[in-house]
């Protein structure tokens, strides 16, 4: 965690950037659901995935930093193709995100996290387990593709 | 002694720490960048530059396409660089350091940590 003091200031500014990443984030999720696997749109979420994670780190948000970083190992991995893009998933991914939201909204009012994210964690880190045991050349779909997207949002 | 130094970051909360953090530097002018093309752009601007501060992830220009093109201008090849790297990109802080960066810290890095590295750079320098 970073000893740098953390003032009121430095809170509404992490909110800010921060409700812009997970905005981008939302229309990532929401464009792959509707359109499909577009590698603009993965590479697009990334840059700020990564400010994200960063900024929550130096803010000492640690929960927030770890889960982000999931994130982004499995938005890697969406990108390569290893994971088709279903129902499941998506439930997985819009859910996570809106815990995600909570727990950045609530850290920033109570000036330290409330919100644990180890269940959403738990989540990504076993869709990433499966993604590794199902495909370990990286380039087989996972089983989530047995539930093909039918009903987009 | 550090007259000017260019923090280059697309984060503005980045850059409000690093305004906070220089306040140490009596008489040290901080100048913002929010990517590589802009940093470009202050470094045409303003004359004297002791010391730059460079995120790798940003967009329009990149940390690393931003240290290329430095490496290109003889006028720049000189201020010393300390790369400012996030969790997960252990290979592009590499990259930067072979590319001729002095030195770097990860975020999230302490406010010692980074006056640590700032001392001993520019010492050295």
């Amino acid at each position: 965690m970073s000893d740098f003091q953390i003032s009121p200031e430095l809170l509404n500014i992490y909110l800010e950037e921060a409700r812009a990443h997970l905005e981008g984030l939302d229309h990532a999720l929401l464009a792959l659901e509707r359109e499909g696997l577009d590698p603009e749109v993965v590479a697009g979420i990334m840059g700020p995935l990564h400010t994200l994670k960063g900024n929550s780190g130096m803010m000492g948000f640690t929960g927030i930093k770890d889960y982000v970083h999931r994130l982004e190992d499995v938005f890697v991995r969406i990108g390569q193709g290893a994971v088709t893009l279903s129902r499941p998933l998506f439930d997985r991914l819009f859910a996570g995100a809106s815990a995600l939201r909570d727990a950045v909204e609530q850290a920033c009012r109570q000036r330290g996290e409330v919100r644990s994210l180890q269940g959403e964690r738990a989540v990504l880190d076993a869709l990433l387990r499966e993604i590794t045991q199902r495909t370990p050349s990286g380039t087989a779909p996972s089983t989530l593709s047995l539930h093909p997207l039918r009903h987009p949002r | 002694m550090l007259r000017k130094i260019l923090a280059v970051d697309d984060s503005a909360l980045i850059h409000q720490m690093y305004k906070l953090f220089l306040s140490r530097y009596k008489n040290c002018k901080l100048i913002s960048a929010m990517n590589g093309l802009e940093a470009l752009d202050k470094l045409a601007q303003e004359e004297g530059i002791d010391l730059i501060l460079l995120d790798i992830n940003m967009p329009v220009m990149n940390g690393l396409e931003f240290l290329q093109r430095l490496q290109k201008e003889s006028a720049y090849q000189a201020i010393p660089v300390i790369i400012i790297s996030t969790e997960g990109k252990e290979e592009d802080t590499i990259r930067g350091l072979k590319m001729g960066a002095k030195g770097y810290v990860k975020k999230p890095f302490q406010a010692s940590e980074l006056h640590g590295l700032i001392e001993k750079i520019t010492a050295a320098g």
